[in-house]
């Protein structure tokens, strides 16, 4: 071979080139004749008749025949390792397996790997369907593999716990600053801690404005959490003392994007909520703050100002979060800010009686419930996966059951029982391999989609990947797998009966009673996992359709809501105008396809600030548990504009805005329990407190909504028109006539004419707002949904198979029957009678599965029950009817049974 | 078990049109002889690894020629017929031939 020596350089001017791709395909052509087969379709392509036609014809050409002799190069090779001459093969049967243990494991792969491209429609249905199984399990296995597994980004996590003080069966209450600060005075178990806000910004300066997450934090937060920046310094004590001193760290991110990785960026100013502050650090890349159930990216970190000689015992907001010293446990610090808070309730019994401390670890905090949903999902795929099993050994034994000529002639030149058992393994290790490999490249597409989707609501479920582990994981699932679904066929198959296998029954099936007991007993199981997943599946549904039939707003379709923050003001001031919101709703009612417009604090779902308040017919009792409300910040017109409904009295006007004698709306809720069965309109209310924040007349009565979300009951509440500058959210609400989204330019176009640095935080309409807050639920149910439409066409497949094969092994009595008389409804209902004995055994199985997942699955649900009867009967029905549709084929191809046939064949 | 050895029919028509090529068969002319004759659009993927495997049979002999410019500077593989592949397709041919003794296959319907 000269070849590779001074070539020539090509000359051909518009002679294609290999792509590299091209050339890495060419790979798989021994190196022997690549450069001659290369060669010639170069020179083909030279001298075809090409020269006319244009460039990319002959391109398409070229490209099509590399492909072409790359597929035929492959198809030919296997084509001829498999047709080798015989002489250079042992008979697997014949060596012991003790010796030559390699060689015989390649002989066994060699067998396999034959039986797979023998069989192609067998062995596809095997790996679609250990793909399915093997694949829902890789993907949820690498959610839990990066939410779970994965270390939480702060070392030495343990010693990191929050506190706070439960209240109203909320455990994750903030504290007020008073009692942070005797806190902090008395407690000796924190290396370092600190209380934190997160909030979000305004960022405005040289660029658009932009909104952007933020946390305001103490020093010991930072170093809690064992942050260290990349570039400049943390927030020092001075920081905190002096709020004119404004300073502020940024993330890696922002530098970059906003400001361009500016190399002078430490020392720089920029503005924050309108006011310059100085950039005294970067945070590193992976820094992450965190937060309830999630991990917080923040953009900005700002010191968090505490006046220290203006405190308020009442007013809860403060988040704390700490590490503790090395040598406290958790529970000494438990008992210590417990007995700190004992002591508070003793000096403060009007605002801290019964207000305890609680501290938790911060990893839980972080994790929330996502440990068990996780887990939840996992059992799921693991169901699925089981199913996947279960059809596979029955494919398995029924095909195998036909290959008892086969291992007879084995065992008859001198093969041993595990020589076969190994042999029929390494069959189903090799399907598991490709089934494992093929489910882990479904995985990798449906992890695309979980990382897409905003709505699992799961920490990290952005940085889901493939790695190493998730490899190992699958390959260990599949190698489990096909010893799981391999075991009992092989052992069943090994068992051959000589005289039966090598005689007459060999040509058609040579099958033992205790195969299709076997067969059978894996239909029951996938009819009780198939039924207890349909049953999940359905009532899921069913809780999706009552979190998100309820709308209680009038056409939220056509309403327009648009986000913004107020720069926050001190002041204790409560009963507040908000004159730019007035001036931005008077421009924009203006408008057209405006029909009214109105502003809120809080948008109906998304929760909002309580108060205790007092009907004039109660007098302040320290003591009375009296609840609280939600109190709702809104302008006249909102009513109108979100779409809720006035039952009694009027909408705010603006003459309510008198501080001295102020008008608030409540709801029926409010009114029902203040003054139940009299008219509300004209009563006084007021703040739950010895020296009343407000007092108010009700000047009318709005139908319910839901505030605190979806699925939580309806609050009472009251709606008052004054925005207190605690309150920095503003949702401006527009109805519409068309579609509210052609208005979104033009309200931006009126914020801006008032102020040009004010950023919208969100807009939304008002069916974005329902889908927004069903999101996670309807993610949920989607997965689960999808799972369970898997198993029912496993149980599907699998019931007709095994239906199928019964039928076949069965063609002789069934012949002999029909010759005897018997009536085709007759064959026909033995075989469907037979599939629906099955299901039915299935099914009371799968009860009793219901009933030990219902208290699982019941925190999964909202207004049904998990073992609601229409829905277990629902799926009873639903499986019965499969069982018959499965068998509806096998059984009309038994009817169809030429009794004359059956006997001339014996 | 090492009885003759019969050539299969793509080995066959491979290594026919080797026979007819003579000193001209590489890749190009060995897919062209055997379109033209049998209306067989073959890829060389399929081809080279038959002649291989008639080269191990000893049926074959290849070497390598020079590189053209056409070729993009890549050399030709050419194939020579030996006589244990010249007794092969005899075989071949003569058992067809006693098989057929006695009949003749109907023309093909719609030809000339």
């Amino acid at each position: 071979m000269t070849a590779a020596n001074g070539k020539p350089r090509h000359k051909g001017e518009n002679a294609p080139r290999l792509t590299r791709t091209q050339a890495w395909l060419l790979r798989t052509v021994p190196a022997a004749h690549r450069e001659h087969l290369v060669g010639d379709l170069l020179e083909e392509y030279q001298r075809r008749g090409f020269a006319s036609r244009n460039a990319r014809t002959k391109r398409r050409w070229f490209r099509r025949e590399i492909v072409r002799a790359i597929v035929a190069n492959l198809t030919t090779r296997a084509r001829h390792r498999l047709t080798r001459p015989r002489r250079r093969r042992k008979l697997p049967s014949t060596s012991n397996g003790r010796g030559n243990l390699m060689e015989s494991t390649i002989q066994d792969l060699r067998l396999a790997l034959r039986a797979f491209v023998r069989n192609p429609g067998v062995a596809a249905v095997i790996v679609v369907t250990l793909a399915l199984g093997i694949g829902a399990n890789t993907a949820i296995f690498s959610v839990l593999n990066t939410v779970l597994l994965k270390p939480l980004p702060f070392p030495e996590l343990d010693r990191l716990v929050t506190v706070w003080t439960p209240q109203q069966g909320y455990t994750r209450n903030p504290l007020c600053d008073a009692d942070w600060i005797d806190l902090r005075d008395g407690s000796k178990s924190f290396e370092y801690w600190g209380p934190y806000l997160p909030e979000s910004f305004n960022l405005s300066g040289d660029e658009v404005p932009e909104r952007v997450r933020g946390v305001s934090v103490t020093p010991g937060v930072l170093r809690a959490l064992g942050t260290v920046p990349s570039q400049g310094h943390l927030f020092t004590q001075s920081d905190m003392q002096d709020p004119s001193r404004g300073t502020v760290l940024v993330s890696e991110r922002l530098w970059k994007t906003r400001y361009a990785s500016d190399p002078d960026f430490v020392g720089r100013v920029i503005r924050i909520d309108g006011a310059g502050r100085t950039v005294i650090g970067i945070l590193p890349e992976d820094f992450r703050f965190p937060g309830r159930q999630s991990l917080r990216e923040p953009e900005v970190l700002l010191p968090l100002y505490l006046d220290e000689t203006d405190l308020e015992r009442g007013s809860y907001f403060l988040s704390v979060l700490g590490r503790l010293r090395e040598d406290v446990p958790i529970e000494a610090a438990r008992i210590e800010l417990g007995t700190i808070a004992a002591r508070l309730e003793e000096a403060y019994p009007e605002t801290n009686r019964d207000r305890i401390v609680e501290v938790f670890r911060l990893k839980d905090e972080v994790l929330g419930d996502s440990e068990s949903r996780v887990w939840t999902l996992l059992g799921i795929t693991g169901i699925v996966l089981l199913i996947a099993c279960t059809n596979v050994a029955s494919v398995l034994l029924a095909r195998n059951a036909a290959r008892g000529a086969e291992m007879a002639v084995r065992v008859s030149m001198g093969a041993g029982r595990g020589r076969l058992v190994r042999q029929l393994l390494t069959e189903s290790l090799v399907f598991s391999v490709v089934g494992g490999t093929a489910g882990l490249l479904l995985a990798w597409w449906g992890i695309g989609l979980l990382r897409g989707t905003t709505a699992a609501n799961l920490p990290r479920i952005a940085e889901v990947q493939i790695d190493m582990a998730v490899v190992l994981f699958t390959y260990g699932v599949a190698l489990l797998t096909g010893v799981l679904f391999g075991i009992l066929p092989a052992l069943t198959t090994s068992r051959t009966n000589l005289t039966v296998g090598l005689g007459r029954q060999s040509r058609t099936v040579a099958s033992t009673r205790s195969q299709s007991r076997f067969l059978g007993m894996l239909i029951v199981g996938q009819f009780a996992l198939t039924f207890v997943l349909a049953n999940a599946a359905g009532l899921l549904v069913r809780s999706l359709w009552n979190v998100t039939d309820s709308r209680e707003l009038h056409q939220p379709g056509k309403a327009l809501l648009a986000g913004y923050l107020t720069p926050r003001e001190e002041s204790d001031e409560i009963l507040t105008p908000d004159p730019f919101l007035d001036r931005l709703l008077e421009r924009l009612k203006d408008m057209p396809g405006v029909v009214s417009t109105g502003a809120t604090s809080r948008l109906p779902l998304l929760g909002g600030w309580t108060a205790g308040v007092l009907s004039d017919c109660q007098e302040y009792d320290s003591n009375a548990d009296r609840g609280y409300v939600n109190v709702i910040c809104a302008t006249p017109g909102y009513i109108d504009a979100i779409g809720m409904t006035i039952l009694q009295g009027r909408d705010l006007a603006n003459q309510d805005l008198d501080a001295g004698n102020p008008g608030v709306l409540v709801n029926r809720s409010l009114a029902s329990s203040l003054w139940s069965g009299e008219n509300p309109i004209g009563r006084r209310i007021r703040a739950n407190s010895p020296s009343p924040w407000f007092e108010a007349s009700v000047v009318g009565v709005v139908d319910d909504v839901k505030q605190e979300g979806l699925e939580r009951p309806v609050n009472a509440s009251m709606i008052i028109p004054f925005f207190p500058p605690f309150q920095a959210d503003r949702w401006v609400v527009l109805r519409t006539e068309g579609d509210p989204k052609t208005l979104v330019a033009g309200l931006r176009e009126q914020l801006a004419l008032l102020d040009p640095h004010l950023p919208l935080t969100r807009v939304l309409t008002g069916t974005e707002l329902y889908d927004l807050l069903a999101e996670d639920r309807r993610f949920t149910t989607r997965v689960i949904g999808l799972f369970a439409l898997v198993a029912l066409c496993l149980v599907t497949a699998g019931t007709y198979g095994v239906m199928a094969f019964l039928v076949r092994r069965r063609t002789h009595e069934l012949g002999i029957r029909a010759a005897l008389g018997a009536g085709q409804t007759a064959v026909m209902g033995m075989v469907i009678t037979k599939s629906l004995y099955l299901a039915g055994a299935g099914i009371l199985i799968g009860l009793l599965g219901a009933f030990l997942t219902s208290s699982v699955l019941g925190n999964l649900l909202f207004g049904v029950s998990p073992l609601d009867p229409m829905f277990l009967s629902g799926a009873t029905m639903f499986m019965l009817v499969l069982a018959t549709g499965a068998a509806a084929i096998p059984a009309i191809r038994a009817v169809r049974i030429d009794p004359v046939e059956v006997m001339r064949a014996d | 078990m090492t009885k003759r050895d019969y050539l299969g029919e793509f080995e066959q028509l491979v290594l026919l049109a080797v026979m007819r090529l003579g000193p001209e068969s590489y890749g190009v002319t060995i897919r062209e002889e055997i379109e033209v004759r049998s209306g067989r659009d073959v890829s060389l993927g399929a081809i080279y690894p038959t002649l291989d495997r008639l080269e191990q049979k000893g049926y074959v002999k290849s070497f390598t020629g020079e590189p053209t410019g056409e070729r993009g500077g890549r050399s030709k593989r050419h194939f020579v017929l030996q006589p244990p592949g010249e007794e092969a397709l005899r075989r071949s041919w003569e058992m067809l031939t006693s098989l057929w003794d006695g009949y003749e296959p109907e023309p093909q319907r719609g030809t000339k």
